[in-house]
């Protein structure tokens, strides 16, 4: 599932269109859309709330690893409006604290460093995005999955010549609008990163195992891993029918060992 | 291709930095203040950054030169080694890098003078032969291209009567080498593995043949010769795959130039193990009968002394036995 984190209505709403997200019923304090793919939420401005909003939807699905994003606008003192960013290093302007989000893959559009606030500036820092949510974001996100998963796009908002007063949320709509085949790009990106981690992380079935003896917790992992070297040595899963005679979990767990003992290891 | 460059704020401006960054022009710089920052945080992995490292540079405050285990020992009973970059460009399945490390970037220290003045002040202190091992946290030669740390590093120890260098690599990146004069006291110890292990869990590393190539050109041209059979891999025909590998390297070696061999089986310490089997839970090396109970997870005892038995005879036929070195760690 691909989270993405905005701040404002206007922002999520070409992603709510484009993407065919569907409002959920609002029991609690955030507004969250979603398909089958994604979810987005809308946290409201600052980084507290974007570290609140990354919280409450990894709360959704507690057990699962998600693709997260955190889209909105950023000032910038000298990029276009209109042009889309990723970050490759937030800082928290109030605690100075920095994160590096690795990108793993060639950008589809400029990467800039973006520091964020925690109230509107109207001045420019030369060469650095300002917004007022990253920090948060990366902050809270990063603890959820790996960080070459987390990432922030902006679209340039203000600059020194279309100041921040001139923004709307018509305007606001409508640069975002116009970036969304980059976040097209980067999320499938991300999708394949997420591929292969999700194959590293995968685990072989045991449930068979667990329904026919009792294994405990730690039990359970030595299964696990028994389970994968079966498989790597054998190229086929482990079948629980071959260890019925076995009156429980440490005797099964001994058989096994004793059969991957003798299986052969060859690297031709 | 480096694709992304972190510098450290205090070495942003170093000359070597420079050189680096118009080196890889296209790559994006981004500054940061410490290496730690990029190349520390919890939350990454290695295996999906080993796609894509990024290089960063910075600066070594401390611990330049550290007192190596005896237990690597080629000859001398003062061993030391250093780091002047943390990674390497190849993808071998057993090094214990991928399991120490949470990050595949690369890290280059470019503050080399540093480097030269811990090595002269650790070598003047002991008034007995002190070897410095330079590629334990990296391959010595891959990146010289790069870092231009040996080109740097050679001269200081040509004139240092006591310190012996190990330059450990299976790169073939020998160009530095061969333009200057060969030193007595500057081994080059390439690690070997048979071909078929080499191409299955030695990724992105020059085959074996190109490797031996390398090594006869540095033997020609009068550099000592290291030969380093560590890991020995355990496989069903390993007899037969290592007896075969070690005729087809000393068929090449010129013994008056072998300066040593060494040899252990594959180990690494349990709290790495664990990182690198979640990284490659597919991986077939750690599959095989390891013993995993141990702080230092090895092949099986018995296993381990038979393969050990085995190699050391079948290479004491080809090499006088005052120049093999054996390599444990015992738990």
């Amino acid at each position: 599932m691909i989270h993405i984190v905005t701040a404002l209505f206007c922002e999520a709403k070409p992603l709510i269109h484009h993407y065919r997200l569907n409002g959920q019923q609002a029991e609690n304090g955030f507004r969250v859309y979603e398909n089958d793919t994604m979810r987005l939420i809308i946290a409201g401005m600052g980084k507290c709330a974007a570290a609140a909003a990354c919280a409450y939807l990894q709360g959704l699905a507690p057990k699962k690893k998600h693709i997260w994003l955190n889209l909105g606008i950023a000032g910038h003192d000298s990029l276009r409006v209109g042009e889309a960013i990723l970050a490759q290093k937030v800082i928290d302007a109030a605690t100075n604290t920095a994160w590096y989000p690795p990108l793993l893959f060639t950008p589809p559009c400029r990467t800039v460093t973006l520091i964020s606030v925690d109230q509107p500036e109207t001045g420019y820092v030369t060469d650095v995005a300002c917004d007022m949510e990253a920090s948060g974001f990366y902050a809270t996100a990063a603890r959820f999955n790996s960080c070459e998963l987390v990432q922030v796009f902006k679209v340039i908002s203000d600059n020194r010549v279309s100041p921040v007063q001139q923004v709307s949320e018509k305007t606001t709509q409508e640069i975002i609008r116009q970036q969304l085949d980059k976040l097209d790009a980067i999320i499938q990106q991300l999708r394949e990163l997420e591929a292969r981690l999700a194959e590293q992380q995968r685990k072989p079935a045991i449930d068979f195992f667990l329904q026919r003896w009792h294994f405990t917790v730690a039990q359970q992992h030595m299964l696990q891993r028994l389970s994968q070297r079966w498989q790597v040595l054998t190229g086929t899963a482990l079948d629980s029918n071959q260890f019925v005679a076995e009156k429980n979990s440490k005797a099964v767990l001994g058989a096994i060992e004793n059969k991957i003992s003798v299986l052969p290891v060859r690297f031709d | 291709m480096i694709e992304a460059i972190y510098i450290e704020q205090s070495v942003f401006d170093h000359p070597r930095s420079k050189a680096i960054r118009s080196r890889f022009s296209q790559a994006r710089v981004i500054e940061c203040q410490r290496y730690s920052e990029v190349f520390n945080p919890k939350a990454q992995n290695f295996r999906l950054q080993k796609r894509q490292p990024s290089l960063i540079l910075a600066e070594k405050f401390k611990h330049f030169v550290l007192e190596a285990p005896l237990s690597y020992s080629i000859g001398s009973q003062r061993n030391y080694y250093f780091s002047h970059m943390l990674n390497c460009i190849y993808d071998c399945r057993y090094c214990f890098l991928q399991g120490m490390y949470r990050s595949a970037n690369y890290v280059l220290f470019v503050n080399y003078e540093a480097f030269d003045a811990a090595i002269e002040e650790t070598a003047c202190q002991v008034d007995e032969p002190a070897y410095f091992f330079s590629g334990y946290d990296c391959d010595s030669l891959a990146l010289e291209p790069v870092t231009g740390f040996i080109k740097h590093v050679l001269p200081l120890f040509r004139k240092l009567d006591n310190a012996w260098l190990e330059l450990r690599t299976k790169s073939t990146q020998i160009r530095g080498l061969l333009d200057v004069e060969a030193m007595s006291n500057c081994i080059v110890a390439f690690s070997l593995t048979p071909e078929i292990l080499a191409e299955a869990i030695e990724h992105k590393a020059p085959p074996l043949a190109k490797r031996l190539d390398a090594l006869e050109k540095l033997q020609r041209a009068g550099w000592p010769i290291g030969l380093r059979f560590d890991p020995v891999i355990y496989c069903d025909n390993y007899q037969l795959l290592y007896e075969a590998f070690f005729e087809q390297v000393f068929a090449r070696i010129d013994l008056q130039l072998l300066h040593s061999v060494s040899l252990g089986v594959f180990r690494v310490p349990q709290a790495y193990y664990r990182n690198m089997v979640k990284l490659y839970p597919e991986e077939k090396l750690f599959a095989g009968p390891l013993s995993a109970s141990q702080p230092v997870v090895s092949y099986e005892t018995a296993l381990e002394r038979e393969m050990l038995t085995f190699c050391r005879t079948k290479l004491l036929q080809l090499m006088p036995a005052n120049k093999l070195f054996m390599c444990h760690d015992h738990n």
